[in-house]
């Protein structure tokens, strides 16, 4: 059951993640995806995979190399709401919809990262991060117009010439100094999953990269503040009548 | 780096409403499922499943693809009814029980099945089963009536319903958008199924 | 081999149809079966299915116990893959069949069609190529049903 401020959170994807200085070995690796085999039983090996074509001469066919590298696991829970993404210098906790609250999520996230430490060591951490995407869904009768600005605060600055929008996205990045991060935000229309609704898109992505705590308790408490401050900015992005969707049974 | 200038409220007209907007390609990196499909550009992040047999591996695929369709939409959908929706996904794909005339579900059909769900508001979920070309298939029953469906991508769908009124007994079959199933069923007498 | 004639089921006779276990409806809180969807007596457009395909009880000999286990038997050597024991056979007459057909103002042929895989092999013939007929196949999987019994409770049937 969804735990929050909100009846039915708008919340698809939740992602608490943690970057290392220094890379993890293959041992440590293997140990770690071992010790959370029961939780995550499904894990996939991703491998990023690009190829080049050279064009040698006029009339020539072109030459094809491929690359293809091993870069981590993804690991699947028993729900498939749950996954991880684990490689040698990160991992992310990550939680889809329906969102289990805060606290569930956190204690998760801590649970693995205290996991972790226990056998790699103590390593300097790069990166804090907490990012949210969300999904807007409005009911709209088929013909009706929809103003962004009734459920957003975020929109495109777009000259009268153009009078009306079917779509838009916009992304930005700015400095938060209550946190000493930065945000990135993402945020735009896309296709409804729902019939006669238009859906917006609202991803929060909140970090920290410089200055990081290396106590535990003092990481806690800095996720614990991006947390309210990733909050502050979805409360500053919504409108009431957007409110109005997420408390609704 | 310099302030970004608050946005202000522009004049612009409203959205057009539609029940299919037109995708946004959007540049944005979803978490679990690695970079937007379609680069040329950027190297491709493919999962790959660890030691598994190809039937295990391609029915794995499915139930976690369907399942992350439900999980875009389970905020709309109880407790209740999202289990229900797995339990039948796993039975449905178990590979212990495939055999030559079995059917991986299809996605868009399944698509199109959550649609209905989640628009009629139903009050029970059905009892669920895949046509050949996995299709969805769900029956519904009250009584001495009946409902099933079958749901095809792109919204559409064929229903049948069968009741035992005064004169014996009943059949009706309709095709049409998704949409339309819940009212059809009302009017057709057999609300209480659903 | 001597060549294998195909002739008319006689009304008396019983074909079998192999339901699988994706379209055998179950309670969702139970998990019990309750009935067939219409879908298990629809003709397979994907595979271009002309007819629908059936095993004839009476090719077999014995009980009818004895003659449910053999046509499984048939069906198991058939298959490339095992067969699911939650999948299930039904019985149904030839002649309610016919009447079925008859009923939606389509002439049904239940005919034996024995091959050299499969010499109780049989077919429903008759139904619209594209299953057009919801009505017409949803009758036949009610009719279906009322003689129906998964793979596993053959299996358990006394010898």
């Amino acid at each position: 059951m969804p735990v929050g401020r909100y009846a039915r959170p708008p919340i698809t994807e939740a992602v608490i993640e943690f970057r290392f200085g220094s890379p993890l070995s293959d041992r440590m690796v293997k140990r770690f995806l071992h010790v959370v085999a029961k939780e995550y039983p499904t894990t996939e090996q991703t491998y990023e995979i690009s190829a080049q074509l050279r064009i040698t001469g006029p009339g020539q066919n072109p030459e094809v190399s491929t690359n293809q590298s091993l870069t981590g696991y993804k690991l699947t829970g028993q729900d498939s709401a749950d996954f991880m993404i684990f490689r040698v210098d990160r991992i992310g906790i990550i939680r889809n919809s329906p969102y289990c609250g805060w606290n569930n999520f956190f204690e998760r996230a801590k649970s693995y990262y205290e996991k972790l430490k226990k056998i790699s060591g103590l390593r300097s951490l790069t990166r804090i991060a907490t990012r949210y995407v969300n999904r807007l869904d409005i009911p709209v009768k088929p013909g009706d117009l929809v103003r962004s600005e009734d459920y957003l605060q975020i929109e495109p600055l777009v000259p009268t010439a153009v009078p009306r929008l079917s779509a838009f996205f916009t992304t930005f990045r700015g400095i938060v100094p209550e946190i000493e991060g930065q945000v990135i935000v993402n945020s735009g229309t896309v296709q409804s999953p729902l019939i006669d609704h238009i859906s917006f898109l609202l991803d929060i992505d909140l970090f920290r990269e410089q200055a990081l705590p290396q106590r535990d308790q003092d990481v806690w408490d800095l996720l614990d503040r991006l947390r309210a401050q990733k909050n502050a900015l979805f409360e500053s992005f919504v409108t009431d009548r957007a409110r109005e969707l997420f408390d609704r049974a | 780096m310099p302030d970004i200038v608050a946005l202000g409220r522009s004049a612009q007209q409203p959205l057009s409403a539609s029940a299919v907007v037109d995708p946004i390609m959007s540049p944005i990196e979803r978490p679990s499922q690695g970079r937007a499909e379609g680069s040329l550009y950027q190297p491709q992040i493919i999962p790959i499943l660890t030691g598994a047999e190809k039937l295990e591996s391609d029915l794995f695929k499915n139930r976690a693809e369907l399942k992350l369709l439900t999980s875009k939409v389970a905020m709309h959908l109880s407790f209740e009814q999202r289990q229900s929706l797995f339990l039948s996904i796993d039975r449905l794909l178990a590979a212990e029980e495939w055999e030559d005339e079995s059917y991986e579900i299809d996605l868009e059909s399944f698509q199109s099945f959550l649609r209905f769900v989640i628009h009629a508001k139903i009050e029970h979920m059905p009892n669920i089963g895949v046509g050949p070309g996995g299709t969805v298939l769900a029956g519904w029953h009250a009584k001495s009536k009946s409902v099933h469906a079958e749901f095809f991508p792109a919204d559409h769908c064929m229903l049948m319903i069968k009741l035992q009124s005064d004169r014996g007994l009943e059949r009706f079959a309709w095709r049409g958008h998704v949409a339309r199933l819940r009212d059809v069923v009302f009017h057709n007498g057999a609300i209480e199924c659903l | 081999m001597p060549k294998l004639n195909h002739s008319t089921i006689p009304d008396e006779n019983h074909v079998v149809r192999r339901c699988g276990h994706q379209v055998i409806e179950r309670d969702l809180v139970s998990n019990d079966v309750i009935g067939l969807f219409p879908k298990s007596m629809q003709l397979r457009v994907d595979k271009n299915e002309k007819y629908l395909s059936m095993n004839l009880l009476e090719h077999c000999s014995g009980s009818k116990k004895d003659r449910l286990k053999a046509v499984v038997a048939i069906q198991r050597s058939k298959a490339a893959t095992r067969l699911s024991l939650q999948s299930g056979i039904a019985v149904i007459d030839a002649k309610r069949i016919r009447k079925i057909g008859s009923e939606h103002k389509r002439t049904l042929t239940v005919r034996h069609t024995p091959n050299s895989g499969d010499v109780s092999y049989s077919r429903v013939s008759g139904l619209p190529l594209d299953n057009g007929d919801e009505l017409l196949t949803a009758a036949l999987a009610d009719e279906a049903y009322q003689d129906f019994m998964l793979l596993y409770q053959v299996d358990a049937l006394p010898e």
